[in-house]
């Protein structure tokens, strides 16, 4: 018997008899709406104060920026001094090798990972990738994801960036883990704009919950956290892309290739 | 009984007037609730979570321009009522006794095998479960799995990828995808 089946038996099984439901809901809803029309007509004389209650609001909510707003300006300073956080690591030169013409992808190195994923896995740690898997093309390029596993025993910020080796354009960053200021945007991702960085932020004090412990897709280690972070390669790139990950006490470079459903020709 | 992949919706990229959306919402209620149900393990609490869609659904009308996503949509918003749900320290207490005791449908083995397998799905983070409940449970094709739980086709596959070796391990995953 398939999976397939064994979970719609194992849930029908708990499933009780929906009979009437759809019209107990709906008819529920027009009630409460029919409810909240009438309450809307009560405290229609009420709005005078709200209107009052809502400008004082405003004038705290203002007043909280202000005082935001400095107590930002400390932290940026602190951040920004030699030694410290995400701008010590900003401040790193890139290290990434460089091809020369028709030289293939210097993949690797390659990484022991105990049979991770599909068991190709890339870097010398503390953080390891996994092959880039490209799946959304757009007018300004094609979109994918990364599988990045950080050691469980990592602490403080790791600061991602990556080349496409062959156009040397800088790889994109979007969504959760992108990070720094915006380089791009792109109007229409899947039909959504993004917004594009040209760094990506994993915070290992706050590992992602639903991929913590990676226990079974990731080789059944425990020694590891993975981290989904979404990419953005240009039009016209080749795949071949090298990272370069700076963390407290370690930089490392490692270079994969993108697969996947193909990219975008110039 | 009806799979939400037979639902569909009536005419795309037209505006929904009040009227037509009680009609529109009734054919989903059922597989919303099924979706609920699957994520909460609880029947009261996820009649309560499609009843909570349903308004949210009905006050966000004016933003609803097509009705050919409204069916990705409103099980999407299920699903966040379901994660705001289990997060609810009530909704744990009352709902992580599964209730594993059931009739016997068939034979004793059968029913054991379920109630472990529902146990393995309910163990699964909310996004893992929800792929797993969308594409096994209702029948629905990847790419409207994507936009239900609102990531990427690739990142879905991914997902449900993951999901499937948590379950069955020992299953090669096409095997496991049929």
């Amino acid at each position: 018997m398939s999976l397939r089946t064994d979970i719609q038996m194992a849930f029908d099984e708990l499933t009780p008899s929906t009979h009437g439901m759809a019209e107990r809901i709906v008819g529920s809803m027009l009630a409460n709406r029919s409810r909240s029309r009438a309450m809307f007509a009560w405290s229609n004389p009420l709005r005078g104060a709200t209107s009052m209650l809502a400008l004082i609001l405003v004038l705290v909510v203002a007043v909280g920026v202000l005082a935001g707003g400095r107590l930002y300006r400390d932290w940026s300073a602190f951040n920004s001094q030699p030694g410290n956080g995400l701008a010590a690591l900003e401040a790193r030169p890139m290290h990434l090798p460089v091809l020369v013409p028709g030289q293939d992808c210097p993949i690797g190195p390659k990484a022991d990972l105990q049979g991770a994923g599909n068991g190709e896995g890339f870097g010398e740690g503390p953080v390891f990738g996994m092959p880039i898997g490209l799946d959304t093309k757009s007018t300004w390029g094609t979109y994918g994801y990364q599988w990045l596993l950080t050691r469980r025993d990592l602490a403080g910020p790791v600061l991602v960036r990556a080349k496409d080796l062959v156009t040397g354009k800088a790889v994109v960053f979007v969504g959760t883990y992108a990070a720094g200021p915006v380089t791009g945007k792109d109007s229409d991702r899947n039909g959504f704009a993004v917004k594009q960085h040209h760094e990506a932020l994993l915070d290992t004090n706050h590992p992602p919950e639903d991929t913590n412990p990676p226990e079974v897709y990731f080789g059944g280690s425990d020694r590891l956290v993975a981290w989904q972070i979404t990419l953005g390669l240009q039009r016209g790139a080749s795949g071949c892309v090298a990272y370069q990950i700076d963390g407290p006490g370690f930089s490392e470079v490692f270079v994969v290739q993108a697969v996947g459903t193909g990219l975008t020709p110039n | 009984m009806q799979r939400v992949a037979d639902v569909k919706p009536s005419s795309a990229s037209q505006p929904v007037s009040e009227s037509t959306f009680a009609d529109l919402l009734k054919p989903l209620i059922e597989p919303g609730f099924r979706l609920a149900l699957a994520m909460l393990h609880d029947a009261q609490a996820a009649e309560d979570a499609v009843q909570e869609a349903s308004f949210t659904a009905w006050r966000k009308l004016g933003r609803m321009h097509d009705q050919g996503r409204l069916r990705p949509w409103f099980l999407g918003v299920v699903a966040n009522k379901c994660r705001n749900a289990r997060r609810k320290k009530w909704v744990v207490e009352v709902s992580v006794g599964v209730p594993e005791e059931l009739p016997a449908v068939s034979s004793e083995d059968r029913t054991l095998r379920s109630a472990d397998l529902r146990r393995a799905i309910s163990h699964l983070g909310h996004d893992d479960r929800l792929v797993v409940v969308l594409y096994f449970y209702l029948d629905m094709p990847v790419d409207e799995v994507a936009t239900v739980a609102g990531t990427s086709v690739g990142a879905t596959r991914a997902r449900l990828y993951r999901a499937i070796k948590k379950l069955r391990p020992d299953v090669a995953i096409e095997e496991a995808l049929r």
